[in-house]
């Protein structure tokens, strides 16, 4: 398999604190990758990083061969990474519709078709019916018209999902994406990103507090302690790793 | 311009300065203690001045002037302290639009009300007859008076600190703006520090009105062209910060004085064109946290 | 448009068209200034209301369209109907230039460099005596005849700005205005989508300072002078109010905002010295109990 995100060396520092310290690792195509850690790990500052909402230290994040790093997240959204966040982060006051029409229409280039956008009315260029096919991806279809504001938290985060896929993403990052959620709501979330992994061909990175999500969906799974890469492998290999085991047993304590 | 006049101009861009420091003192700790942004501080420096100059009317001529220095202040101090009971406790947490507004509608209606109380006549208060004299230093007069404001506002400025940072309610203070839950918890009457928090900016507000009375005629309009000049200081200091404003009052008093003595006509200019400088370089003021690109969003 | 706001629309155009056979002609500037007040106003709330960007320097381009006209004539260099089209154009690409400055901060950082850019221009204006007469201001026949007679200088303004708000409209219900209220609903999320935030913000700043030069220039054609005050902070203020008052987060609040207000003004100043003191309270009660403004007050109507 291709690899698709390649991490190398990958350096964050708040003053003397190195959040994220010499990460490596590489997400091929196609997979369903986690990154698991307990809490204070470094995963938030890594995703920030791999997102462009903080620039490394030092280190490469090449997607697709092209270096990302440090670039400003709309550019490194438009090269095909696309992020869900934990904090639910839809636009509380438009309505489901519209703020997937926005995510589609976000995507033209800009500066230049913006000016396009300025006086045409909303509902364009078959604009709409791509809105339509991704809110039934998703299952909002049924409440297209609410504002985001009064959905369930499920609902929210299945929003902010399809707000992440209509950056046509190749990789898309979702942050806890069963946090807070009921059993219900973590069962079809977690039978949406498998859909979506195996209808779209999209690679999915995640991190996840859930163990039993994470085993049952990766393929790869990353281990991460005081910002270094601790094991890596499969579900079986890193359960039977016994530094993990120390890791969590040792902050459960 | 010989030596004497140019520093006769630099002490009263000092003096300009430093009663500046003492208003922009009182914004600033509101804003950081309470994270409001507070447009009638303007108005509490008029009704600082005002109640100045009518207790002082009260006895005979210059015989009140001590005793209504502290007294103005003390007034609109407690009127702060109800005005916060009534209507800044219920913004907070607001977004600032609601706060520029709030505090615009209490300037707009504290005005009105000044009006009618104290009429459109403006009037003067004489300096006390200790201080009516002169300094002469080569050749040049120094106004007592001026050093006598120079040497209140560095009274204010140490008091300031040891009060928030070697007394206990300034270490609540500064509990409170890291974590008001947290100190709420510890048994503390938060509302009340926060009522006390504002009282007092209200105070130093009108204290820099009270003693700005001897310096220049005291009447209506004074609380909209002060309101700026202390929020530029404010802002070039960085918000929040104590220091910040007496570095910003110190740069403002400075470009003003430059500005008075190259260039008259342009001075006012030039203080904005300072403001825009320092806010394009440092977007969060000279001495104020920069904002966190993450946090200011949730 | 629903139909029925369609419908409204069209009933207020009616009433507006009559009104200079109806109104007596006091009554009739009334309502001219509330027209320009309308533009000037709903100008701004595609800043403050839109896009989450509160600025309180908008009088900076309102007065720069005036001046835009006054000077021209002054100093005879362009004739009205030249000098008339190119104030929102002057006063757009000084709105680019400092905007380009203003967006570095943000939120009440930028609201106070706004601040700062009115006062700044509104000193620049009372200095540059030998240009714009100082603090005397720009007084004389500015405007063509024509439009100095009372009805057809009430249909050219009410023409204009007609036009303008339809234009307005359009663009806050456009995708670029859809954008607009993603950039004011969460700034990070919308660039995470791969929105140039940066890029539009500067666009909606650029915009509606053209339109508040646009307002502007129609000032002069109501009251033929422009002066200092029509740039400094305390006007930049006024647009503000009267969005709030109307009600920002709908397209037609700033418009019952400004009509609302320049009645409640015009009647009070007659009848009292307290003007101050009820916009004052009202604008209280508005921020404290009805942050909805005027329009929240007409069930089912959110959009207009």
């Amino acid at each position: 398999m291709e690899t698709l995100l390649d991490v190398a060396g990958l350096v964050k520092r708040f003053g003397g604190f190195a959040a994220v310290d010499g990460v490596s690792f590489e997400v091929a195509e196609g997979s369903i990758h986690a990154v698991i850690g307990p809490n204070g790990a470094g995963k938030s500052t890594l995703f920030r990083l791999l997102t462009g909402f903080h620039a490394p230290t030092a280190g490469t994040i090449r997607l697709a061969g092209r270096d990302i790093a440090g670039l400003a997240p709309h550019r490194i959204a438009r090269l095909g990474l696309a992020q869900s966040f934990q904090i639910t982060t839809v636009f509380p006051k438009l309505s489901v519709r519209e703020q997937v029409a926005f995510a589609l229409i976000a995507q033209s280039p800009t500066p230049w078709r913006m000016l396009g956008g300025l006086v045409r009315v909303l509902g364009g260029q078959g604009v709409m019916a791509e809105v339509e096919t991704l809110l039934a991806e998703v299952g909002l279809a049924e409440v297209a018209e609410r504002r985001a504001e009064a959905l369930s938290h499920g609902d929210q985060r299945a929003l902010d999902v399809a707000l992440a896929l209509a950056t046509r993403p190749r990789l898309l990052l979702l942050d806890e994406p069963t946090a807070g959620m009921s059993p219900f709501e973590t069962e079809r979330m977690v039978a949406m990103i498998q859909r979506l992994a195996g209808a779209r061909r999209l690679t999915v990175l995640f991190s996840e507090h859930d163990m039993d999500v994470v085993f049952s969906i990766s393929e790869r799974i990353t281990v991460i302690h005081r910002g270094r890469v601790i094991a890596e492998g499969d579900a079986a290999s890193v359960q039977a790793d016994p530094e993990v085991a120390e890791v969590y047993l040792g902050s459960a304590a | 311009m010989n030596f004497a006049s140019a520093a006769i101009e630099i002490l009263s861009a000092l003096t300009t300065a430093a009663n500046l420091f003492v208003i922009a003192a009182g914004l600033s700790l509101v804003f950081g203690a309470l994270r409001i942004i507070n447009l009638a501080h303007g108005s509490f420096y008029m009704i600082g001045a005002l109640l100045m100059a009518s207790l002082f009317a009260l006895g005979r001529p210059g015989v009140l002037f001590w005793p209504a220095l502290l007294l103005a202040p003390l007034l609109t101090a407690g009127f702060g302290a109800v005005l916060e009971r009534l209507l800044f406790r219920r913004i907070y947490r607001a977004e600032h639009l609601v706060q520029l507004l709030l505090s615009y509608a209490l300037s707009l209606i504290l005005a009105d009300l000044a009006l009618r109380l104290w009429g459109a006549d403006s009037r003067t208060v004489p300096p006390p007859a200790a201080l009516a004299g002169r300094l002469s230093v080569g050749g040049a007069g120094f106004p007592l008076y001026d050093l006598f404001v120079i040497a209140l506002a560095l009274a204010v400025g140490l008091g300031l600190w040891a009060l928030l940072h070697r007394t206990r309610f300034g270490w609540e203070i500064r509990a409170a703006v890291e974590d008001p839950e947290g100190l709420s918890l510890c048994g503390r009457n938060v509302p009340a520090l926060f009522t006390a928090v504002f009282a007092l900016g209200a105070f130093l507000a009108a204290l820099g009105g009270a003693a700005v009375a001897p310096l220049q005629a005291i009447g209506p309009g004074m609380d909209s062209s002060i309101l700026v000049s202390a929020f530029i200081v404010t802002v070039i200091g960085g918000l929040g910060s104590i220091a910040g404003a007496a570095l910003g009052a110190a740069v403002i008093g400075f470009v003003q004085a430059m500005g008075t003595l190259w260039l008259p006509t342009w001075a006012p200019a030039f203080i904005f064109l300072a403001m825009i400088l320092v806010l394009v370089i440092r977007p969060s003021g000279l001495m104020g946290a920069p904002a966190r690109a993450w946090s200011e969003e949730e | 448009m629903a139909t029925r706001a369609r419908l409204g629309v069209g009933f207020a155009l009616l009433l507006l068209i009559a009104a200079p056979w109806v109104l007596p002609t006091a009554w009739l500037l009334v309502l001219e200034n509330a027209l320009v007040l309308a533009l000037f106003a709903a100008a701004t709330n595609l800043l403050v209301g839109w896009t989450g960007l509160v600025s309180f320097g908008q009088a900076a381009f309102y007065g720069i369209g005036a001046y835009t006209v006054a000077l021209a004539w002054l100093h005879g260099i362009a004739p009205f109907w030249l000098a008339f089209p190119a104030a929102p154009l002057i006063a757009g690409l000084v709105a680019l230039l400092t905007g380009a400055i203003a967006l570095r901060a943000r939120k009440l950082y930028f609201a106070l460099l706004t601040l700062a850019f009115s006062e700044l221009f509104y000193v620049l204006a009372e200095q540059l005596y030998d240009i714009t007469n100082g603090a005397n201001g720009i007084f004389g026949a500015m405007v063509p005849d024509l439009l100095v007679s009372p009805r057809p200088g009430f249909y050219f303004t009410l023409a204009v700005v007609t036009a303008a708000l339809a234009l307005l409209h359009r663009i806050c219900h456009s995708p670029f205005g859809l954008a607009l209220q993603a950039i004011r609903e969460r700034r990070v999320r919308a660039e995470a989508l791969g929105l140039a935030v940066a890029h539009h913000e500067l666009a909606a700043f650029t915009l509606s300072g053209a339109f508040c030069g646009l307002a502007g220039a129609l000032y002069v054609v109501h009251d033929q002078t422009a002066y200092p005050e029509l740039l400094d902070w305390v006007k930049s203020g006024e647009p503000v109010i009267v969005a709030v008052i109307g009600g920002i987060s709908s397209f037609a609040g700033p418009l019952w905002g400004a009509l609302f207000y320049q009645i409640a003004h015009d009647a009070l100043v007659v009848l009292t010295r307290d003007w101050q003191l009820v916009l004052g309270a009202l604008l209280l009660l508005v921020v404290l109990f009805r942050p909805g403004g005027i329009v929240s007050l007409f069930p089912g109507r959110e959009e207009g």
